[in-house]
């Protein structure tokens, strides 16, 4: 690093993306919490033994091959091969403590500025996009629980987490994707990008897993499965919220010469935050637009749930999510409105797929991540059309330009919400699914299941308090005597 | 030596400072082959216990089992 401004700037950088990692791993912990509450004190612990061991292997995997992808795939396949990234592959000296000094890595896309940057910036860019990965694949965590096998599951958060989300961020969510290059696709904070394909991958994994045990009497009517502990189950989602500043933070680049570095000009210099795709935001715009859009889905979740602590504090989650495809740009009441519209999807969608396909669902993970992630990127497509997708210049887009770059809009924003939500979500997840499956490693056994995961090995989760009954337990007996 | 530091006298020339440079090939097989053969033995682990269970159960009845929810005791391991 040489001169004082570049040096701060860099060590500015270096420390907003580890603040943001720090936050981000509360949406972890949220997490965590609220799938224990949500499920039967028979499988408290297995449910957060399996999320909890999703941390180091996705961790693991991505190190090994997720960093590659996001810098190696942006224009692969539909601009040309992969990219040249020395300093994302895992023989790499720069994924380890590095000064930046001595230039060992110098190739055709990295000169020795570049070099001195990635020293600083590559572990704690590496974190806060490895905390998405996090997010993305334990959101399918909470759909999956009391009937998945651990190993199954950790199986397929190496696919979602270091593989398939990464891919459409590559394509979707960087600067020189070949979704925002030609589509003009436009996901600031990851309606889809993270959202989308999670609660795609969910789905593709549920159609296959089946329901719980119980869960629909045998004319087909859904059954309420009661949570061990709402409370839990609400301070988990409240975590989760606390999480996504961290999220929305780590989804910006937070100080850099707008006229110099990003438009190339010669005008005087000019700072400003800019989101993934390099054209201009603040972290202003995206705490007025954060706030209002969870006021909207917890508005809307009060309202469409009577009350209903659950659903008011998932829409709260859902209002956020569908805005967030657009929150670097919408005004604030804009993104309290399209939060409401989403919640009013996701709400209602949950329960005609859950009645019409039998898809349990146990959190609603498809619903409040996957149905509002896919509106709110269609309705950004609308609410944006014009504006110019980036700043790179690399290609004409297919779908209209603008300032000689693809231009946000509809067409491009609803391919993009179908590629990620059906193409890199449901259908690689649904496919391993049914592999998994096949070799009998998808579903614990039909009597462990109805006698708790927890009961064979890990005994009861809360050994002083007595345990009672509840009309789910006699439904188990009737399905162990082959009546339920 | 197992590091090529052996002062901090001129920081801004130094590149990596972690032990052992040079062997990140290494270091990068090692690291496969941990996480693989984690998976493999969580597999067996986890299926020889649902096994166990299976056959404990198959031995006092799914009744049992079923009773022996909210016990501190895990009733195979």
């Amino acid at each position: 690093m040489s001169g004082q401004l570049d040096s701060l700037m860099v060590i500015f950088t270096e420390f907003y993306y580890w603040v943001t990692v720090v936050l981000m791993f509360l949406i972890h912990v949220g997490f965590c919490v609220y799938e224990v509450g949500a499920s039967r004190r028979k499988n408290i612990q297995h449910t957060l033994m399996k999320n909890t061991m999703l941390i180091p292997l996705v961790t693991v995997t991505f190190f090994y091959f997720g960093w590659w992808i996001y810098f190696a795939f942006p224009h692969f396949p539909m601009m040309g091969g992969f990219l040249d990234a020395p300093w994302a592959v895992p023989w790499s000296e720069l994924m380890g403590t590095h000064m930046g000094g001595a230039i060992t890595v110098q190739t055709e896309s990295m000169n020795a500025a570049d070099h001195g940057w990635w020293a600083r910036i590559n572990g704690v860019f590496w974190a806060a996009f490895l905390l998405f990965s996090w997010t993305t694949a334990s959101i399918v965590s909470g759909a999956v629980i009391e009937r998945i096998k651990t190993q199954a599951f950790l199986i397929l958060v190496v696919l979602v987490g270091s593989c398939t989300w990464i891919i459409d961020a590559a394509w979707g969510w960087s600067w020189n994707g070949w979704m925002v290059q030609l589509w003009g696709f436009h996901d600031a904070y990851a309606s889809s990008v993270v959202h989308g394909i999670a609660g795609g991958s969910a789905l593709g994994v549920l159609v296959v897993l089946g329901p719980r045990l119980g869960k629909f009497a045998p004319d087909g009517t859904p059954r309420d499965i009661p949570q061990n502990n709402p409370w839990l189950v609400t301070v988990g989602l409240f975590l989760i919220y606390t999480g996504f500043w961290g999220f929305y933070a780590a989804c910006n680049i937070p100080i850099i010469d707008f006229e110099g570095v990003v438009m190339g000009s010669d005008k005087e210099a000019f700072f400003t935050a800019t989101n993934i795709y390099l054209t201009p935001t603040s972290l202003s715009a995206i705490t007025f637009n954060f706030l209002m859009s969870l006021s909207g889905g917890l508005m809307a979740g009060y309202v469409l749930s009577k009350g209903d602590p659950f659903w008011s504090y998932s829409g709260g989650l859902a209002g956020v999510i569908t805005a967030s495809a657009g929150n670097d740009l919408y005004h604030p009441v804009e993104a309290m409105v399209i939060a409401m519209v989403g919640v009013w999807i996701a709400y209602k969608m949950h329960h005609w797929v859950e009645r019409k396909f039998k898809i349990d669902d146990a959190v609603g993970a498809v619903a409040v991540h996957g149905y509002a992630g896919f509106a709110g990127t269609v309705i950004a497509g609308f609410m944006l059309w014009g504006y110019p997708s980036n700043v790179a210049y690399e290609a004409t887009g297919w779908f209209g330009n603008v300032d000689g770059v693809a231009q946000i809009n509809p067409i491009g924003n609803f391919l993009g919400a179908v590629l990620m939500f059906w193409g890199l979500g449901f259908l690689p997840c649904w496919l391993l699914a049914k592999l998994l499956d096949g070799l009998g490693w998808l579903r614990v056994p039909r009597e462990v299941e109805l006698a708790g995961l927890d009961t064979h090995d890990y005994g009861d989760a809360f050994p002083y308090h007595g345990y009672r009954d509840t009309a789910m337990e006699d439904i188990d007996r009737e399905i162990a005597k082959g009546q339920g | 030596m197992s590091t090529n530091v052996e002062s901090w006298a001129d920081v801004a020339s130094m590149g990596a400072i972690y032990p052992f440079p040079g062997i990140e090939w290494v270091l990068a097989i090692v690291g496969v082959v941990i996480w693989l053969a984690w998976h493999a033995w969580q597999i067996k682990s986890e299926n020889a216990e649902y096994d166990a269970a299976l056959r404990h159960y198959n031995e006092v009845g799914l009744e049992a089992a079923l009773d022996h929810r909210g016990r501190h005791d895990a009733m195979v391991d």
